[in-house]
Parts: C-alpha cells; structure tokens; sequence
C-alpha cells in the first residue's frame, strides 16, 4: 500500500503543469507575442480620451455630452445647447445639473488611468520602456483635459487599489506632466530616429510610427507649458524651449495630426448623433463663433457648419437661452454642424495648434526658432490646409475685417454688440495683448470643436472675447463676465470619497487666485491672469 | 367561537436573511467603479392577522371583516472587515446608497430600515435656522451631496389595516371596504417643480400672501420657490409628507336575479356595481402616497410626475350553470 502511494504522488506532481494548463485558452507567454498582452489597454486608453459611441454599449455619444459637450464644448463658445432640457436652466445657464460633468473624471480614473498601469507594468515585466512611454503619452493628453476641468485631481496617488484616494494640488500634477513627458520624449527619440515602429497593430492614432508619437507629444509638451505660463513663468519657459530643441520638431501637418482613424476604428463622430439624432437636434454653431466666423467671412465655415436652410446663411445659438423653442433654435434658422457619421474624424490635436503654440512662445520672447508672424501665418495656412479650403493668402492679409454683432432672429433680446474687434492680419507694431489675442483667436478657430482645449485657453489668456450667457442661474457663484472657470467635483466622488474630496477642497482654495470652493467661479491655478474687465 | 361566527387567522413571524448582494459604487478615483460582495443581515419580523364576524340580525346578514399587516424590517449589518483584495485594506461600509434623484435618496445604514428616505436640506445660519441671504432676500440650497442630506422617514408603512362590512337582504348585498395605512412618508417632486415655475396653489397663496413665512419674515416667493424647487436639484426636505391616509377602497351593491325561476339551465344570476378607490378620506399628501414610481426594493416614496391614481367603476354580471 505504501509503495503504490508513492508512486501516485510522483505521477501527480510530474505532469502538474500540463494538466493544469487550460488548452483553450492562451498563456501569458504566448499573448506577449505581438504585444498581444498590452495591446487591448493601449487601445483602451487612446479609445477613452475623448468619449465615443465604439458600438460596445459601454460608451455613447450621450456619454461625450456628459464629459464635455454639455461643458468645455459650450463655455469655449464652440456650440451653443439647444436640447430643451430643463427649460434651459442647466449648464448652459451656469446652473450644473449633477450627472452633466462627471463623466470626464469618472472615465479617466476608471478607464484610461487603471488600463496605462497594466500597461506600464506588463511593459516592465517585459522590459520594453518604450510602450510604456507610449502609453504615458496618451496618459498625459487625456489626464490634463481632466486636471484642466476640474483642478486638483488624484493623479500621483493613483494605484494602489485603496477605496481613498487622495488628490493632488493641479501644480504638482503638471509638474508630473512635464516629468512623464519629458522622459517618454528621451525614450521614445532613439526609436524615431531610426524610424522604428511600435503596436502599429493596436495604434489607431499614428499606426505605430513613433516619430509622429515623439513630435505629437514635443507639441504636448508646448501646449502646457504655455498653460502654466501666468502660474511659473520659468517652468514654462524651460518646458517650451525643450519642446523647441527636440529634434523631431512638432507636428505640422495634416497627416501628422493627433487623432482618431477612421480606416482602423469604426466609430461615429459623437457630434453626429448629439446634432442630428438627439431630440430635435441637442448642439448647434455657437453665438460667438457667429461673431468671429461671419465677421472675418472665414472660408472655413463650410467646412465647419451647414447654412441655415432658411437663408443659407451661418447663425449661431448663444448660451444660457431659457425656454427655448427647437423649431426655431434647432432647426431652419440655425446653422447646424457639418459633421459626416463616419467620416470626421476626432482630433486630438490639429497641425495649426502646433504653429500657434510656437507663435505665443516666440512672441514671449521665447528661442522658438522662428517669428511669431511667421508661426501665426504658417498656422493659418495649415488650418486651411486641414480644412481643404482656399482663399488662406487673401484672408491672411486682411487688416480690415473684425467680428461682427450677434442677432438673435428669434428673440431680438439675445443680440450682443461683437464681442472683439480685433482683425486677422499680423501687425508687428500692435503691442503685446493684441498679438496675443491675434494668436489664440485664430488658434480657436483652428480646433474647432475641440472645446476642452478653447475653453482652458480662454481661461488662461482671457481670449477669444467670448459673448456671455444670456441668464446667469449659478445664483451668484459665478460672474456673467469673468463666466465660468472650472467645474465641480464629481457628486459620485463626494458620495464614495469624501473625506478626499474635501482635501482636495482645500488644496483648490489654497492655489486658486483668490481662493474658493468647489463651484464654478473659482479658478484654477494656472489660472491667473489678472482679469481686467 | 361566538357559535363559530367569529373566525380569527393570525401569522407572526421573523426571517432573518444573511449575505446578501450588494453592489456598492466606488470612487472612480480609486480605478473602480462598483464591487459585487456579500455581506450583511437584514432581519424582519412582523404579523398578519384577518379577523373575520357572521352575525345574522332576522333577515338581514351582517359580515364584518378586518385585516391588520404589520412589517418591521431592520437592517443589523452591511459589510464589515470586507478586505480589499486589491490592496489588503479592510473595509467596512455602514452606509450604502441605493439610488434617488438629485434631492432624495435611499440610504441603508445599520440599525435602519431598508426604506430610509433621505432629502436634500436648505442652508442653514450657526443657530440652525434657516439661512437667508442678506444682499438676495432668498434662501440657499445646499449642495446636493450626501453630506447635507438629512434623514425623512421610512417610506414604508407602519402598519396596514383594511375593514370591510357588507349588508345581505333578501338577494341585494351592499358592501364598503375601508383602507387605512398608517406611518411613513414620500417626497413629491412633482410639487417641487410645479412650485417652481409658480403653477402650484401652494405658489400662488404665497403670491397672494406677499411671501413666503421664513423664520418668522415673509421673503420674495420667486426667489424661495425657485430654489426649493429647481429642477435641477430639488430641494426635497421641504416636499415631504406623511404618507398616512385612510380611503373609501372599495364599494359595492349587487343582486342575485332568482333566474332559476324562469329559466332552469341557469342555476344563479348576480349583478352588481362596484368601485374601487372611490375617495380619500384622509391625505395629507399632494397624491395618492400608495403609487409607485419603480417595482424595485428600492426607489419608493418619490413621486416624480406619476400618472394620477386611478378610480375605477364598473358592473359585474355574473352567471352560474
């Protein structure tokens, strides 16, 4: 009996392995072929930036709206709302309705940030630091859209698993930015030099070309160095002329811009169905890029809008309108947006905004290698470039056109005297604030309608003058003027999280100008230019 | 009993149910949106009792029936020492929210029951009295997060009793059931809304009263209804109501037609009209507190623009072969 115990024992051990080995399912080893075993997160965190309908049922265009379309989109003066919701006492209005901004931050913290950390970790198991750079790209272009929305977020503490996260103060978390940055960049440049490729099976951004990564990322970099620029000029200054020296450049082109391929990915553009699907129609052209689009008669309104049909003109809705009625706000009398479902692509970051980027550094004074006027002109040229239209020498040159007046066709109530006058070509006599302004009214024009970064950069510069909301319902909390500077915390957060939230409530009044609270009239901490009117 | 006349049916009872689901939200910040665990006991106990009396007073017959149901259920423990198994943290939850609007919510805590109603607040000063801002002449809301939410009520009864009596003479049989629901509360944000776009007789006698009475001083009704009532957070402290009300629920006259005269096949005839939910005799509700806005455990004592009760009369015929 002993004896044939024995032997039992050593057949059981000997084949452990095999037996124990599903044979229908794949191993660790060999999904790391092909980078098989990073692959889906990488395209999680690129699919989660900006919110889509991907067919997956887990994220829709109503999604998007929650994140930023009934937020950033609408305070940047890109669209006006024209869902009929809530008599129209809600966002638009500056009354937040909880549920309208939290997706921003719920998606990030459990959809980018979670799936970069399988990344970076199965990236070190693997010893490939260059995915992990990738991946800290992507992290850090998704990441700063929620920082920039809100302030203080959880964004070092991040990871461990615990039920309490602690949030960080917005300083330290560009800071951070510019450290992860900066290293990918020193990864990742080796690798495009010599022209190498990485999961070009899973990159629906750039298709695995890392040199398009490096510049996209070089631009990155440029992008929030000029955000702190009021908060640490110095850092911003550092992190820009760093971008300026990268050998790889920035991206310049329409092929090289940041964004989502149609031909790899199938999704539909969430402005499509929130224009066209939702209700009688929830987005239309805004008040604002009215003034600024008619005024300058830009070529590029075609491209962005369709004519009203009543006129075949360009009309815009404006913010904060109560008691709207669709058939005249939705339908003949407003201009909708010219958005194809399954051909517009979305933009992560346009090929002018790198040339803008480099037109306020240089006019700072900054080594960009380069004229202000001649990055603001390249600028305008590749906007026209992106778009496919023409017309860019004649609209470049024009010193005479300026924003036109708002008319509201339906209620004369809501018309605005033009919210700027400033005009499109260079003048290299203007003083600083109008060439300032020059640059980042164009540059909004240019990302249109990517209105996280239009609304972050009206914050920060105070341009474009954007027309304020008709009614003001943040009952005090926010200034019609000065208009809204961030959004609340998550009602979820305050709910799961407390005790956090309440931190990061202090770490927010400690570095906003002026201190505050979690509303919308306080700002963040680059935020603070001295605000004049 | 009483020459079998009095017939008595009575059923106490106690469950007590272990582990349940639940399904709590999680922080987003924390990498996770919900955990699925088991945990917890809720236990409860209550009685049924039917009582029911025959008393045949010469050719009339005189039935009177009741009904009493009572349920207490307490919830004795929600998850505790749950270890994250993410980071080992231990992880105790003695609150769990199960959902609501933006002013009212259903709260589970220990030593709660599994209908606790919690409601959005208005400001209030260092006294605890409502506060009123100085510059505005108007009342402020608080911020519609957990933490200012203050504890309303159970939405579910105390206890139930129906009573019912019919009358029998000579084939007509008259009878009325009384329904009688004592204890708990809703919330009708129906009548947030309403008072908020000044559409509500509570709004218009404020109008007419020139204000609405806060801590002793009339202030603008614009201003306070349109901030109680904001659709896009009701403030639900001041829109709750004792659900406790007592209706006619059910009455009824029929006739058994002695058919079986002139027809033999036919062994009875019974017409009848009958009513149901006919009046409310006492409400202090803006509707009728035993409609339901959702099926589920949870989610109930909110009234959310339901569609009115109904009142239903119809006639029976009724035929035996």
């Amino acid at each position: 009996m002993v004896v044939t115990a024995t032997i039992m024992l050593a057949g059981c051990t000997k084949s452990f392995d095999d037996i124990n080995t599903n044979q229908h399912q794949l191993t660790d080893e060999e999904l790391a072929r092909d980078y098989q075993n990073v692959g889906a997160f990488f395209s999680q965190m690129v699919n989660r930036v900006v919110l889509f309908d991907d067919g997956s049922g887990n994220c829709l265009s109503s999604d998007y709206q929650v994140a930023q379309g009934l937020s950033a989109d609408a305070f940047s003066g890109y669209v006006g709302l024209t869902g009929t919701w809530r008599n129209g006492v809600h966002n638009g209005s500056y009354s937040f309705v909880s549920g309208w901004y939290d997706q921003m931050f719920t998606r990030a913290f459990s959809e980018v940030m979670p799936a970069w950390q399988r990344v970076t970790r199965v990236a070190g198991e693997m010893n490939q630091p260059a995915v992990a750079a990738l991946a800290t790209i992507v992290k850090v272009e998704a990441l700063h859209r929620v920082t920039d929305m809100y302030g203080p977020i959880p964004y070092i503490s991040f990871g461990s698993g615990s039920l309490g996260t602690t949030y960080n103060r917005q300083q330290d978390v560009y800071t951070r930015f510019f450290s992860e940055l900066d290293s990918a960049i020193d990864v990742l440049t080796p690798l495009a030099e010599s022209g190498e490729s990485l999961l070009p099976d899973y990159d629906n951004v750039y298709e695995g070309n890392v040199a398009r990564w490096v510049k996209f990322a070089n631009t990155l970099r440029l992008r929030l160095a000029l955000r702190v620029v009021y908060a640490d000029a110095a850092l911003a200054r550092q992190e820009a002329e760093k971008s300026a020296a990268c050998p790889l450049g920035f991206i310049e082109t329409a092929a090289e811009r940041a964004q989502l391929l149609h031909g790899r990915l199938t999704y539909f553009h969430p402005n499509y169905d929130i224009a066209y699907n939702f209700n009688a129609g929830e987005v239309r052209m805004g008040a604002t890029m009215d003034c600024y689009m008619n005024g300058y008669s830009d070529p590029r309104l075609a491209a962005y809008f369709v004519p009203a049909s009543s006129d075949n003109k360009y009309h815009g809705v404006r913010l904060g309108v109560h008691n709207m009625n669709p058939t005249r706000y939705a339908g003949a009398y407003i201009s909708n947006l010219n958005v194809d479902r399954a051909t517009t692509p979305i933009v992560w970051m346009t090929a002018a905004e790198g040339y803008f980027l480099r037109a306020e550094a240089a006019l700072r004074g900054w080594n960009m290698g380069g004229t202000a006027r001649a990055f603001y002109e390249a600028g305008i040229r590749a906007s026209f470039s992106e778009n496919g239209v023409s017309g860019e020498d004649a609209y470049i040159t024009n010193s005479s056109l300026i924003p036109t007046r708002y008319v509201d066709r339906t209620n004369g109530g809501n018309a605005a005297s033009a919210p700027s006058s400033i005009t499109i070509a260079w003048d290299d006599e203007a003083d600083f604030e109008t060439n300032l302004e020059r640059i980042i009214t164009q540059k909004w024009i240019a990302m249109f309608p990517d209105g996280c970064e239009g609304w972050a950069e009206f914050r920060r510069t105070g341009y474009p003058r954007l027309l304020p909301v008709v009614n003001n319902d943040s009952q005090g909390l926010i200034d019609t003027q000065i208009q809204v500077r961030r959004c609340p915390f998550p009602v979820q957060e305050y709910n799961t999280n407390e005790a956090a939230v309440q931190a990061a409530i202090q770490l927010l009044d400690a570095e906003a100008p002026g201190g505050g609270q979690d509303n919308g009239g306080t700002r963040l901490w680059w935020d603070r230019r001295v605000i004049d009117d | 009993m009483f020459r079998s006349r009095l017939k008595v049916n009575m059923t106490l009872y106690k469950s007590i149910t272990r582990n349940q689901f639940f399904y709590p939200t999680l922080p987003a910040s924390s990498g996770y949106t919900s955990a699925v665990v088991n945990g917890g006991r809720v236990d409860n106990e209550g009685v049924e009792l039917t009582a029911r009396y025959t008393q045949p007073l010469g050719p009339v017959t005189w039935e009177t029936y009741l009904t009493w149901t009572l349920n207490q259920n307490k919830v004795k423990e929600l998850l505790k020492n749950w270890r994250n198994p993410i980071d080992g943290e231990i992880y105790n939850l003695d609150e769990l929210y199960m959902g609501g609007t933006s002013g009212y919510q259903i709260r589970l805590t220990e030593g709660g029951t599994l209908s606790d109603v919690y409601v959005s607040t208005l400001k209030t000063d260092e006294h605890g009295a409502i506060y009123v801002n100085p510059e505005r002449q108007t009342v402020e809301a608080n911020p519609n997060n957990n933490a200012y939410y203050i504890y309303a009520g159970q939405a579910a009864p105390k206890y139930n009793l129906s009573w019912g009596n019919s009358i029998s003479f000579k084939g007509v049989t008259l009878s009325a059931l009384f329904a009688y629901r004592y204890g708990g509360i809703v919330v009708s944000e129906t009548q947030a809304i309403l008072d908020y776009y000044g559409a509500s007789e509570a709004s218009q006698n404020a109008r007419n009263d020139g204000g609405v009475l806060i801590n002793g001083k009339k202030i603008n009704p614009q201003g306070y209804y349109q901030t109680v009532g904001n659709p896009n957070g009701t403030v639900d402290s001041r829109y709750v109501y004792s659900a406790t009300n007592l209706r006619l629920a059910e009455l009824s006259i029929g006739y058994d037609v002695p058919v079986y005269r002139w027809v033999k096949w036919i062994k009875g005839l019974n017409v009848s009209f009958v009513a149901h939910n006919l009046c409310m005799l006492y409400n202090k509700a803006p509707y009728d507190p035993e409609m339901t806005s959702n099926t589920g455990t949870y989610y109930q004592g909110i009234d959310y623009f339901m569609q009115p009760s109904l009142r239903s009369m119809g006639f029976n015929v009724k035929l035996r072969f």
